[in-house]
Order: structure tokens, then C-alpha cells, then sequence
């Protein structure tokens, strides 16, 4: 009976969470990656933009008529998709700034890892490069006496 | 009756105080103008000699030649000697000659008084008893006076014997410290076991050499002649080695049985036969001495026949094989001569060795070990091993390869010197000194100098070779090197500081000539740093590190001094070694370091820069890491630049989580805000 009660009490606001949160629903679907960010995401923006109209739902008596009445108000439709709708934003725009990161890190990897072949050449002279000989291509002229 | 052994040669005691390179002290002043025919002898002019202190004093020079080496211990053994049978020695030193052959080894001596004996052509005849009061006697007590210092004089004949005063009639022996030992005597004068020699090659031999020159000199004033005259060197040898000497010098001729006992006491062939002092004093006491006739026992009736001579003894084999190599060849593989040695000669052990000589000639193993012309030298060891070395037709004693050696190189004889270099390096002074057990026993020492010489001509190298045996074999002897000017080349001292002024030739400052010279002086220390100091591969860079070792180690040891222009002269084939190496901090600090000994004239310092093995191997060590490091930098280059899609997938996975964390914050943030707006 209890049980009965709590799904009656229950069915206004899985109603408008069935409803309201389809674009985090298709986002699950492609999101095949084992880390799942990508539907958590939308996910959390859906929810964020679903979440006026429940506590007005549940301010409201948590009524099925309310849950209806809310599911008719465009503003909530729009709310729900368009914090959806950030969230997708929020993925297809962070990654590229991220690998911008990294490729500027690792340049300057590049940078101190030629930086330091290059003193090990001028301490130690461009035969250190070819172990097996310096290739004619490769020679300069003899090194100037040390003064 | 066996004469004692005499003490071989020794080295300079100390190269700071080598007594044959010490000057002659300048209060005595060389009259070079003023010769003295009569007291000339063979082998060193005379002249007077004036002392700046006492102009009292009747004094005259015999200098010897530049070229050949000192008779360092006889002018250590001797200095300050004063014998009444002596020519009285004032003093010993080196004096600058005329033109640049070098410093002379000259001895001042007073001038005695009633001039010589003899000349070399002239003897005057003497009686038993003239001959025992002015020959005998003064000789006797002479000899045992140098004999008991272990000097062996080798210069005892006629000419050489002087009338010290000439009230009291004393005589007295002459010089025997200018020249080469038995360089001076006519052949009559060398025991048969040196006389094949040649005058420069016959060694310092034993008192025996002495006592037989005696005996000789003894025959010379019988006869009234110098014996032996009439003959040449090569019939009168000849003469000596078919009917021996006794029979050669005297013939039929007969004494007083006194007086053939003597002479035939004196003049034995055989070493052990021969008189000693102390059968020579029991002759002065007028007792009986009995010669031994042992010496009779080594000759065959019936001859072996050889190259159209008649040998009757192995003496006579010896030196017949050594003429003739060819005919030797042949005749060594028949058993013709073992047969005649143990029929004719009774010597069954000497025939075993040489049937075993000629069997290993058949064998390719045989051949390999004793080539021809070493065999034969072997065989005429073995057949006459008192004798001298004879090798290639060449005769030489076991004491006279040094002074041989060094006439050779002085006189630019290569095809001598390279012989001298053979036969050392064929072990033959090694095979005759153990040819004999009391040789083995007195003379190992020599046996290790003779390994070792071998080693050096194994090893032609700078320090090596035959220069470095021509000065370990002769002490005392200038250096030969064309660098520098002969009156600077006595000694290692002397040498560098000549070098040093610049006076090397072109301006180089280490040949061969130079680097022997200096190894020898500084032996073992020379050669141990040489072993311990790293080699660069570079032939002129080896040449250059050889060189500045061997002058360090001579600049240490005789404290020459700073030597800036000969460092100055050696700094650009060593920077070259510096630039071997592979650090260029470290090349450009050790340039530094070098610059600044350099500066100090600092050898020793230099070597210790640039000789220091931990450096070479730090250097190779860190190179080596560093290798390794470019390598490992270059794989993490190659990953970064490869890293593009990595870097993609990475930044979408950093992207979407982040995204999901920015989503997360803002669900939070809107539920709160949400709740409190209702609250309130």
C-alpha cells in the first residue's frame, strides 16, 4: 500500500523528468566512451535546466495536473533544451581549447629537449649525433683551435 | 792456477754525480800546442799542461776520443790512487777539444821523469835480472794494486811502462783510463781468446788479459823486439790459433828454465792454465811454479780439414766456420766433425751437442728457431766458449758489443751496428754466457740487460730500439743525436738545457738518438713511467707523449731547472693529444693548465696533465653518457612530434571531463539557488 502510495506521489515528477530529460537520454545513447563525461554532462546541464520546474512541482502539491500544466509551458521546454543544449556547448567547445593547451605544453617540451641536445653538441661536438661516424653530409670544417 | 774473476763494469753511480762527465777542474790548462810525441800513445795524444796553482809541476794530458765510451769505473775505482808503480794521477775531468766532436775524456799525470821504457817499435834487450827489478817486479805490484781496487788495466805492454824518476830508475805502468779497453794493444799483446777480436770489440775482460800482456811484454825485452814482428794482424793470428801463442811468439827459441817457466806461465791459451799474481810472486821468491799442462791436452795429432785449412783445435774450428758460413752450412750436416771430436779430441759431450745442432737443422722447427747464420754462431760457442761471440763473420767479446757498438754508430757503419742488433737479438750474448756454469752463475745480471735488449730491438720504438741498447750498453757515452752540439751531450742534464736554449736542430727537440740516451740515463724509471702513461693513437701524437716522458722524468731527476722553450716547443703537438679528447670544457681547461706549466717551463707537470689515465677515462665515460643522453632526448623529440592524435584523443577525454565537472557545478549551483528562492 505504501509502495502504491509512494508511486501515486512519484508519478507527477517522473513525468516531467521522463519528458524533460530525452536530450540526456539520446546523449547516453552516443556516448559510448567508458568514462560516459560526455552524456554526464548533458546530463547535469539537463538537469540544471529541469530543475526550476520540479521544485515548482513539488512547491506546488506535486500534483499530476501541475505536472501536466508545466509540461504544456513552453518556457519550461525551453529551459530543459536549452541547458541541454549548453551542455553540448560545453563538449564540443572544451576539447580544442584543451588540445590548444596541450600542443603550446608540448612545444615547449620540444623547446628544453632541443635546448639541451644542443649543449650536449657543443660540449661534446656533432659526432655525438652519429655515433658511427659523422656521414659527409653531416661534416663542417675542423673545429677552431682552442684559444 | 784459474786467474780471477774480474768485476764487470759498473754503471755511473748516480746520473747527478756520473764522475766521467764531471769537467776537468780549470786550474789545469791544456797546452794543445804543445804535443808530447813521446808519452802519445796509440789511442790518445799527449800534450802539457800547465796547473794555474803551482806552476812547479811537470804535468802532461792524454785525451781520448769523444766518440767512444768512458772507462767510468776504472776513473771511479782509481781517483785519488797514488802507487809508487804507477804513473802518478793528478786529475780526471772532460775538456772541450778543437772543432765540436764533443768533450774529451783527458787524465792529467805528472810527467815522469825519465820518459819510457820503449816505443812501440823499438825494445831494448834486457837481462833476467834488469828484466825482474824493472819489468817484473814494479808491473807485479802494480797490477795487484789496480787488481785489488778491480781495475783491469788492458794497456800492459812495452810502451807503456816509464821511467818515473830518473835517479832511482823506479818504472812505473802508463794510462789506462783513455780509450777502449785493449783498443791500444798490438795483437801479440791480446790473450788468444780476445786477439780475433777486433780492437774496439775485444772487451774488458779479467786480470788474466793482464798477466798474459805481461808475459808478452816479458818476451818483448828478451827478444829485444816486439814480438810477433814481421806478421800481420791476420798471419800472426793465424800463427797463434794453428801452433798457439807460446809457439807462435817464441818458436824454438829457449830461456833460462826460469825464465821458459815464466813465459810459458804467462802466455797459456787456456784461461785456467794461465798465471795469476800469485804464482807471478812466488816466481819473484825464486820458488818453483809449475806450468799446467792441461793446456796441451786440447790439441788434436791429427787435423780437421776445413776450407783448406788445417784446424787442430775447436778454437781453430771456431773461427774457420765463422769465415766460411757457406762451407759451414754443408759441413755442419755431415758428422765428420763430431767424428774428429771424439776420436781425435776425446770430447764425447761436444760432439752430442753438435750431432744435435745438425739434427735439428733437418727439422722445419729446427730452422725456425735457429736460423743458419744463428746456428753456426751457436756451434762456434759451443766449440770454443772461452772464446769471443762470432757471428756473420764478425768477432766481437761479450764485453766489447757496447764499444763495438758504439764505434759502429759513431763511424755511421750501419751494416756493423745492424749486426751488433742481430746478434743480440738472436740471443747469442745470452748463449755465451751460459755456455760455461761459472759464467751462469757471475754474470746474471747480464743475462737480464740482454733480455731486455732484446726486448728493445723486438720494439723500435722512440726510447727503443738499437739507440736505447747502444747507451745501456755503454754508460758514461754522449749522446749521438744530431740536435744538438756534441760538447752538450754528456749527459741528460747538459742535453735539456741545450735543447732548451734552442739549439735543436730545426727546432725539434726529441729523435731517436735523443730519447735512448735519456731512457738508458733514467733506466727503470724512464721505461716504468712509459708503461704507466696512457698512449694517444695518433703515430706523431705517440711521439710527442714519448718525448715529453722521457724529458719529465729527466728534468725531475737531475733538477735542470725551468725549462720554458723546449715546454714551449713541445705545446703544439700536445694540444693536438688534448684534442683527442672528446669534452670541450675539459680540452679547453687542460689547454689552460698546459699554457700555464708551459709557462713555468714545468715538464713534470705537463706530463702529469696530460699522462693522468682517470682523465682519459672520465672523458670516454662521459662522452659515452652522453651518447646515450642525445639518444634519449632524440626518442623523447620524436615522441612529442608524434604525438599529434595522442595528443587529440587526450585533450577529449580532458575536454568532455571537464565539461562534465563545469555541468556538474552548475546543476549544484542552480538546484541551491532554486531551493533558496523558494525558501525565502
Amino acid at each position: 500500500m505504501a509502495s502504491i502510495v509512494a508511486a501515486a506521489a512519484a508519478f507527477p515528477t517522473f513525468l516531467i523528468l521522463a519528458v524533460g530529460l530525452m536530450p540526456a537520454a539520446v546523449a547516453s545513447l552516443i556516448d559510448h566512451s567508458r568514462e560516459r563525461d560526455l552524456s554526464g554532462c548533458i546530463l547535469a546541464a539537463n538537469l540544471s535546466g529541469l530543475t526550476p520546474s520540479l521544485v515548482k512541482l513539488w512547491w506546488g502539491g506535486n500534483g499530476l495536473d501541475q505536472a501536466l500544466a508545466l509540461l504544456s509551458d513552453v518556457f519550461v521546454w525551453l529551459m530543459a533544451i536549452g541547458s541541454a543544449a549548453l551542455g553540448w556547448v560545453l563538449v564540443f567547445l572544451i576539447p580544442p581549447l584543451i588540445e590548444v593547451l596541450l600542443i603550446a605544453v608540448a612545444n615547449q617540451k620540444l623547446r628544453r629537449l632541443r635546448a639541451r641536445q644542443k649543449h650536449l653538441i657543443e660540449e661534446w661536438g656533432e659526432e655525438i649525433a652519429y655515433p658511427g661516424g659523422l656521414p659527409e653530409s653531416e661534416k663542417t670544417p675542423a673545429r677552431a683551435p682552442v684559444a | 792456477m784459474r786467474a780471477p774473476t774480474a768485476r764487470p763494469p759498473r754503471a755511473p753511480s748516480s746520473i747527478f754525480d756520473d764522475i766521467s762527465a764531471r769537467p776537468l777542474p780549470a786550474r789545469y790548462e791544456l797546452r794543445l800546442g804543445e804535443p808530447l810525441d813521446d808519452l802519445t800513445t796509440p789511442v790518445a795524444a799527449a800534450c802539457r799542461v800547465a796547473d794555474r796553482e803551482n806552476a812547479n809541476l811537470d804535468l802532461y794530458a792524454l785525451m781520448g776520443d769523444p766518440d767512444l765510451p768512458p772507462r767510468g769505473e776504472a776513473i771511479e775505482r782509481l781517483d785519488g790512487i797514488s802507487h809508487a808503480n804507477l804513473v802518478n794521477q793528478i786529475a780526471v775531468g772532460r775538456v772541450a777539444g778543437a772543432g765540436d766532436r764533443g768533450l774529451h775524456q783527458a787524465v792529467v799525470y805528472e810527467r815522469p821523469r825519465g820518459g819510457p821504457l820503449a816505443r812501440p817499435d823499438r825494445v831494448p834487450t834486457l837481462d833476467e835480472d834488469a828484466l825482474r827489478v824493472l819489468v817484473i817486479a814494479p808491473l807485479c805490484a802494480a797490477l795487484r794494486a789496480l787488481h785489488n781496487r778491480g781495475v783491469v788495466h788492458r794497456g800492459v805492454r812495452p810502451d807503456n811502462l816509464y821511467f818515473l824518476d830518473a835517479v832511482d830508475g823506479r818504472v812505473g805502468l802508463g794510462d789506462c783510463i783513455i780509450g777502449v779497453p785493449g783498443q791500444a794493444q798490438p795483437l801479440a799483446y791480446e790473450p788468444i781468446e780476445r786477439a780475433s777480436a777486433p780492437a774496439l770489440g775485444r772487451g774488458i775482460g779479467g786480470p788474466e788479459a793482464d798477466l798474459y800482456a805481461l808475459g808478452v811484454t816479458v818476451l818483448a825485452f828478451l827478444g829485444g823486439a816486439p814480438p810477433g814482428q814481421g806478421l800481420d794482424d791476420v798471419a800472426l793470428l793465424r800463427a797463434r790459433l794453428d801452433r798457439g801463442t807460446q809457439g807462435a811468439l817464441v818458436g824454438g827459441r829457449r830461456f833460462s828454465p826460469r825464465l821458459d817457466t815464466l813465459v810459458g806461465g804467462l802466455l797459456a791459451d787456456q784461461i785456467e792454465a794461465r798465471w795469476g799474481l800469485d804464482n807471478l810472486d812466488e816466481w819473484l821468491k825464486g820458488e818453483r811454479v809449475a806450468i799446467n799442462l792441461f793446456l796441451r791436452a786440447e790439441r788434436a795429432e791429427k787435423p780437421f780439414r776445413f776450407d783448406g785449412h788445417d784446424c787442430h783445435t775447436t778454437r781453430t774450428v771456431a773461427e774457420a766456420f765463422n769465415s766460411n758460413q757457406a762451407e759451414t752450412l754443408l759441413e755442419l750436416r755431415s758428422e765428420r766433425l763430431e767424428g774428429w771430436l771424439s776420436g781425435e779430441l776425446d770430447e764425447p759431450d761436444l760432439a752430442a751437442n753438435i750431432a744435435a745442432r745438425r739434427r735439428s737443422m733437418s727439422t722445419s722447427r729446427g730452422l725456425r728457431a735457429y736460423p743458419p747464420d744463428e746456428l753456426i754462431a751457436r756451434v762456434c760457442i759451443d766449440l770454443d766458449p772461452s772464446g769471443p761471440i762470432r757471428y756473420r763473420g764478425m768477432t766481437v767479446t761479450f764485453d766489447g758489443i757496447g764499444p763495438l757498438l758504439a764505434a759502429a754508430v759513431a763511424t755511421g757503419d750501419e751494416a756493423l751496428a745492424n749486426t751488433l742488433a742481430a746478434m743480440i737479438s738472436a740471443g747469442l750474448p745470452i748463449a755465451w754466457i751460459e755456455a760455461l756454469p761459472e759464467r751462469r752463475k757471475h754474470l746474471v745480471h747480464r743475462v737480464a740487460q740482454y733480455i731486455r735488449l732484446q726486448r728493445y730491438l723486438a720494439h723500435p720504438a722512440l726510447g727503443f730500439g738499437i739507440e736505447r741498447c747502444l747507451y745501456d750498453l755503454n754508460p758514461g757515452l754522449r749522446c749521438f743525436s744530431p740536435l744538438v752540439a756534441a760538447a752538450r751531450s754528456h749527459t741528460p742534464k747538459t742535453l735539456l738545457r741545450a735543447l732548451d736554449k734552442g739549439e735543436g736542430k730545426g727546432g725539434d727537440w726529441i729523435d731517436p738518438h735523443v730519447a735512448g740516451f735519456i731512457a738508458a740515463a733514467l733506466h727503470p724509471k724512464a721505461e716504468a713511467t712509459l708503461a704507466e702513461t696512457p698512449q694517444p693513437g695518433r703515430p706523431r701524437s705517440v711521439r710527442a707523449m714519448t718525448g715529453l716522458v722521457l724529458h719529465a722524468v729527466a728534468q725531475k731527476a737531475t733538477r735542470a731547472g725551468p725549462l720554458p722553450n723546449l715546454a714551449r716547443a713541445m705545446r703544439e703537438p700536445l694540444v693536438a693529444i688534448i684534442k683527442g679528447l672528446h669534452g670541450r670544457s675539459r680540452r679547453k681547461g687542460m689547454t689552460t693548465a698546459l699554457d700555464d706549466a708551459i709557462a713555468r717551463g714545468d715538464l713534470p707537470a705537463m706530463l702529469a696533465l696530460l699522462g693522468d689515465r682517470r682523465t682519459r677515462t672520465r672523458d670516454r665515460r662521459a662522452y659515452a653518457d652522453a651518447v646515450i643522453q642525445y639518444a634519449r632526448l632524440s626518442t623523447a623529440i620524436d615522441r612529442v612530434r608524434r604525438g599529434g592524435r595522442r595528443r587529440r584523443q587526450r585533450a577529449a577525454v580532458i575536454g568532455h571531463r571537464l565539461a562534465a565537472r563545469i555541468a556538474y557545478l552548475a546543476l549544484g549551483i542552480t538546484v541551491a539557488a532554486v531551493t533558496v528562492g523558494y525558501v525565502v
